[in-house]
């Protein structure tokens, strides 16, 4: 149990944490203890409670060190927390190291509003030696930071964030979550507040343009407005303080954002009432001020929920990892955290439990469940030898499991990271919507100063009330809005069917993409052999033969055996003895006294001692790709089996949108074999070319690239890299393996075509969303803007218009989330 | 009693409860959430939380009130014993406290403790009522425990009622108090929901010197226009 007088500085008051005046003594004796107290108030108060039995309150209140309020205490304080995060074991949780020596890592910074603070804080950073890459992430409040670890420690960065007033730490996802929650409500209390307010204000108000038709005696009306100005103080002072704030640093960094006009509005409002109030003339606008401040905030809440909500998305990925695991030891079994995991440890996986890290099976056959990572809610066979994924959840029968990623290398940890990476990017499109909006504030500001001269000079009394609504009804939040939250929306709404992309720009891209080049073969198919043709040759029933086949097989962990296995419908009950395995020649076993082989003809046929044996004519000559394999025993060939590699099921479709959309096809195959040909054929690709070096795909890429055209490159991500990193788009099919070896822009995780087909589609609806939202914008600050300059639009109907505008542009871009998978 | 002194009665209440609530949040705010902690788990949901919190203040609110008619009763009978001067000097009086609240808010003096002490010997009889009404089970439960709460000895409270006794009538004086507890609502249903960072914030050198300033001045005020309608009636 933790003592509770550890958790407050030996001077200050136990109850009340003030400072207790020297030369005081009101102190409480407890237990033997003597808890310091500053006042006969604070004694009576504790006493009170720990008499009541309620001294768990003193416990759970905030115990420093464990709650991220210990970093808004004294610098000094700060400074001595943030030195823990250069302890290597403390880093291990979110630093990744590459090989040259660079350290990467995601800080979560508080207080982000606008694309000044993301500008502020880059430059902070990459004033400090050692830095070598800054990037704000505006709508995650997020900073990638890549730095030398040599040269500059964690901590220092993290107090020089600190000194230009914005809290970082170390992205983990508890911190981040603990932070969104803690701005979340707080952000609720300013809007109580800002309602609270602005409900008794226009109360006041009501009674006040009551009185000013039917005559009410000044003290009254004084009073109301005292009465305004009093409630109204809270709602600036606390609830409009985000506003001020961004202000303040806007302008400090030599910036105009869209808080500035709103800071001048606000101010200017309140200014202006209180002078009305003090000298008891001209008009208040307590409630339009209030409405304000109310409104604006309601836009930024629900802004911030969707900021949120992509975050949670990504979030939620990193939770389906449990918190212990049950390692194996020496003849024991242990339940122990999952950060203390390390590469080789054992583990056991029970039904129904989730995948803790990165590893191989070593025990057991059971299917795991996948949906999570790649939208395929088909459970997926698992046996001996294979991978299994940290996050996915083990459904029929216990496994044991090596692990072999932990911590940051998991798949897991790598597809947040690089979600990560792509939001912090700022595409092309995000940086023009800001230059436009900043250019929209200078020009609003000038035309707010123009708006004002020309009422001051035709009527004086009018000036002010105007000039507001001209600053509040052109407040280009929808503006600056429109673009990163659709961007926002789409990445995380498609990660979750299982498109990654990895990079900012690639939904820019697609949408633009005029030619989708395949590289190799592979794309297409499943990569595994299938058995499309089986001849049977001898004394045997076609089903008994292959079931033959497959007892045969069955042991074998080999391609070829799988295809056997696949294709019988059920385990073999055969019984065949003495089976042993010729590695890549074939099996041997007996079956009711007659010693059998499946394997290569060559291998097979030694059993009768015959050479050169070929399967029949007929079938040879229409599955000329097709690998043969022979059974039989010592009396001859018992059947012929031809192994294909097949095509993907979705692959015809997933060609024919691409070029309904007018997309132009390509295959590029390293393979000179006439299977592309064929591949080609089935598909309806007319441009299919085969044996291409890597050099030839690249230079096909660059000379499509120099005619214009916008090139979407499909690969493996691993092996073909040159290559894709010179298309606009690379996309690799990644299905979960090699995850942080891929360099590609977008990773397709579900490992299935159709995928790309709704990254596409999803590419456009962007686009599509992005054109509504600045065109809505655009169109309603320039209708909206004269009408404000000619007086005709009161204040508080200012307030509500803008405030309906961005709601309006956060709400489409909010569509984008949910991405319909088409079936 | 004129329609001035009687807004300014209230005004004052207000304020002074509005603004003393930084040391509320300090205070009595430790005591809104340990009382949050002794509900019965039922009435610890969100929903249940602030309605709970708001018979907590209910009862503390109406104890303020009482105190309130008692001292605006005391009042009267000192303005009987006082004679015509006895309003204004009763309202200087008020003012003094008020400077003297301001003083203490902000740290400068501390003579209200001394007071507190006083508050103290009267607690001891109402603390021994909290241990029996544990634990809370209801409305009517949370409404008596903020009952007690509302004697708990406090500097700020002992002040304003020297304003409420000023008011001469026990009608006014119950008011005054009423407005002060209305002041001290935002404070303390906050705490609720943003304790740690309002706290925080209370604890602050700089908040507390600025709540105590404005008392101050809410106290020259009352100070300088009693002392201004006295010199008034002596003529």
């Amino acid at each position: 149990m933790l003592d509770p007088s550890a958790l407050t500085p030996p001077d200050n008051c136990y109850h009340c944490e003030l400072p207790v005046p020297a030369g005081d003594d009101y102190s409480l004796e407890v237990d033997d203890r003597s808890l310091p107290m500053c006042c006969p108030g604070c004694r009576a108060v504790a006493q009170f409670i720990l008499e009541s039995g309620l001294g768990d309150y003193y416990r759970y209140r905030d115990a420093p060190g464990n709650n991220p309020e210990a970093f808004s205490l004294e610098m000094s304080e700060m400074l001595e927390a943030v030195r823990l995060y250069d302890d290597p074991e403390v880093q291990r949780d979110f630093v990744r190291r590459d090989e040259a020596g660079v350290d990467f890592a995601t800080l979560a910074v508080e207080g982000i509003t606008c694309a000044a603070c993301a500008w502020l804080i880059e430059r902070q950073l990459k004033k400090c030696p050692g830095v070598l890459k800054a990037d704000t992430n505006l709508s995650q409040h997020r900073v990638q930071l890549q730095w030398d670890a040599n040269q500059v420690a964690l901590s220092t960065l993290l107090q020089e964030v600190a000194k230009i007033g914005y809290r970082a730490f170390p992205f983990q996802p508890d911190t981040q979550e603990l932070l969104l929650r803690e701005e979340s409500r707080r952000a609720l209390g300013r809007l109580g507040v800002a309602g609270l307010g602005m409900m008794q204000v226009m109360m006041y108000a009501v009674a006040l343009y009551a009185g000013a038709f039917e005559g009410i005696e000044d003290v009254y009306r004084d009073f109301l407005r005292w009465v305004s100005f009093a409630v109204t103080t809270p709602v600036v002072l606390y609830a409009a303080q985000p506003f001020f704030r961004a202000c303040v640093r806007d302008l400090a960094a030599g910036q105009l954002g869209m808080d500035v006009p709103v800071s001048l509005a606000i101010t200017a409002a309140y200014l202006n009432s209180i002078w009305a109030t003090w000298f008891q003339t001209g008009e208040v606008y307590y409630d339009s001020v209030c409405m304000f401040v109310f409104f604006l905030s309601v836009g930024r809440y629900i802004e911030m929920r969707a900021r949120h909500r992509s975050d949670f998305a990504t979030r939620t990925l990193l939770r389906l990892v449990p918190e212990v695991a049950l390692r194996l030891g020496e003849g024991e079994e242990k339940f122990v955290p999952v950060r203390s995991l390390r590469v080789g440890d054992r583990l056991r996986i029970k039904p129904g439990e989730t995948v803790p890290v990165d590893g191989v099976v070593l025990e057991g056959i059971s299917s795991v469940n996948e949906s999570m990572l790649t939208g395929e809610p088909t459970p997926k066979a698992i046996g001996v030898g294979e991978r299994l994924i940290g996050g996915t959840q083990n459904i029929e029968s216990p496994l044991v499991m090596e692990a072999r990623q932990v911590g940051p290398e998991t798949v897991l940890s790598t597809i947040v990271a690089l979600l990560d990476r792509a939001q912090s990017e700022k595409p092309a499109l995000v940086g023009l919507a800001d230059g436009v909006a900043r250019v929209f504030v200078i020009m609003v500001l000038i035309l707010a100063g123009l708006t004002f001269l020309a009422w001051w000079l035709i009527a004086p009394e009018k000036a002010i009330w105007v000039t507001l609504s001209v600053l509040v009804v052109t407040c280009p939040c929808a503006l600056s809005l429109a673009t990163p939250a659709a961007l926002a929306g789409a990445t995380s709404g498609l990660a979750r069917i299982g498109f990654l992309a990895t990079r900012g720009h690639v939904l820019e891209s697609l949408a633009k993409a005029t030619h989708v080049l395949l590289d190799k073969t592979g794309t297409l198919t499943k990569a595994e052999f299938e058995i499309t043709e089986s001849i049977s040759v001898g004394d045997l029933e076609p089903s008994s033969s292959l079931a033959l086949a497959c007892a045969l097989e069955s042991a074998s962990e080999h391609p070829i055996a799988k295809a056997f296995l696949h294709a019988a419908d059920s385990a073999s009950s055969l019984e065949v003895e003495e089976r042993s395995a010729n590695p890549n020649r074939g099996v041997e076993g007996r079956w009711q006294g007659r010693r059998v082989r499946v394997g290569q003809p060559k291998y097979v046929s030694e059993l009768w001692q015959e050479q050169g044996v070929q399967p029949p004519e007929q079938v040879r000559l229409n599955r000329q790709e097709a690998l043969w394999i022979l059974m039989g025993d010592e009396k001859g060939p018992l059947a012929w089996y031809a192994l294909e590699d097949q095509l993907r099921p979705e692959a015809k479709a997933f060609v024919h949108e691409l070029q309904a959309r007018g997309l132009q096809v390509e295959l590029l195959s390293g393979d000179p074999s006439p299977a592309l040909q064929r591949v080609a054929g089935e598909l309806n690709i007319e441009t299919a070319r085969g044996g291409l070096t890597p050099r030839d795909k690249l230079d096909r890429v660059r000379a499509l690239e120099a005619e214009g055209a916008v090139v979407v490159m499909v690969g493996d991500g691993v092996n073909d890299a040159p290559v894709l990193a010179a298309a606009q788009v690379s996309i690799a099919m990644g299905g979960g393996a090699d995850l942080a070896k891929i360099t590609a822009d977008a990773v397709l995780l579900g490992d299935d075509l159709s995928l790309l087909t709704d990254g596409l589609r999803w590419a456009h609806q962007t686009r599509r969303v992005i054109r509504q939202n600045v065109t809505w914008a655009l169109a309603y600050n320039l209708c909206a803007l004269p009408l404000a300059a000619l007086g005709w639009v009161a204040p508080w109907l200012a307030a509500v218009g803008m405030s309906a505008s961005s709601l309006l542009v956060t709400l489409n871009a909010l569509r984008l989330h949910r991405v319909r998978q088409k079936t | 009693m004129d329609e001035a002194t009687q807004l300014s009665l209230l005004l004052g209440g207000l304020a002074a409860g509005f603004f003393g609530s930084v040391h509320c949040f300090a205070m009595c705010g430790g005591i809104a959430s340990a009382l949050g902690l002794a509900a019965a788990p039922a009435l610890r949901r969100r929903g249940a939380y602030m309605g709970l919190q708001l018979c907590y203040s209910a009862g503390r609110i109406a104890s303020y009130s009482v105190a309130g008619a008692l001292a605006g009763s005391l009042g009267f009978f000192l303005n009987e014993a006082l004679g015509p001067k006895g309003p204004f000097l009763l309202r200087i009086l008020a003012g003094g406290f008020l400077v003297a609240l301001g003083l203490y808010i902000g740290g400068w003096w501390l003579g209200l403790r001394q007071l507190e002490a006083l508050g103290a010997k009267l607690w001891q009889h109402f603390s021994p009522l909290v241990k029996r009404l544990q634990p809370v089970n209801g409305p009517f439960k949370a409404l008596l425990i903020g009952g007690l709460w509302g004697w708990l000895p406090c500097g700020l409270v002992y002040s304003v009622l020297v304003t409420a006794s000023s008011a001469g009538n026990w009608a006014w004086g119950a008011l005054t108090m009423t407005a002060f507890g209305v002041g001290t609502l935002p404070a303390l249903l906050i705490t609720g929901a943003l304790a740690q960072r309002v706290s925080a914030l209370a604890r602050k050198r700089e908040a507390r010197w600025a709540a105590g300033s404005l008392l101050l001045l809410f106290g020259g005020w009352t100070l300088v226009g009693a002392s201004l309608a006295l010199r008034h009636a002596c003529h």
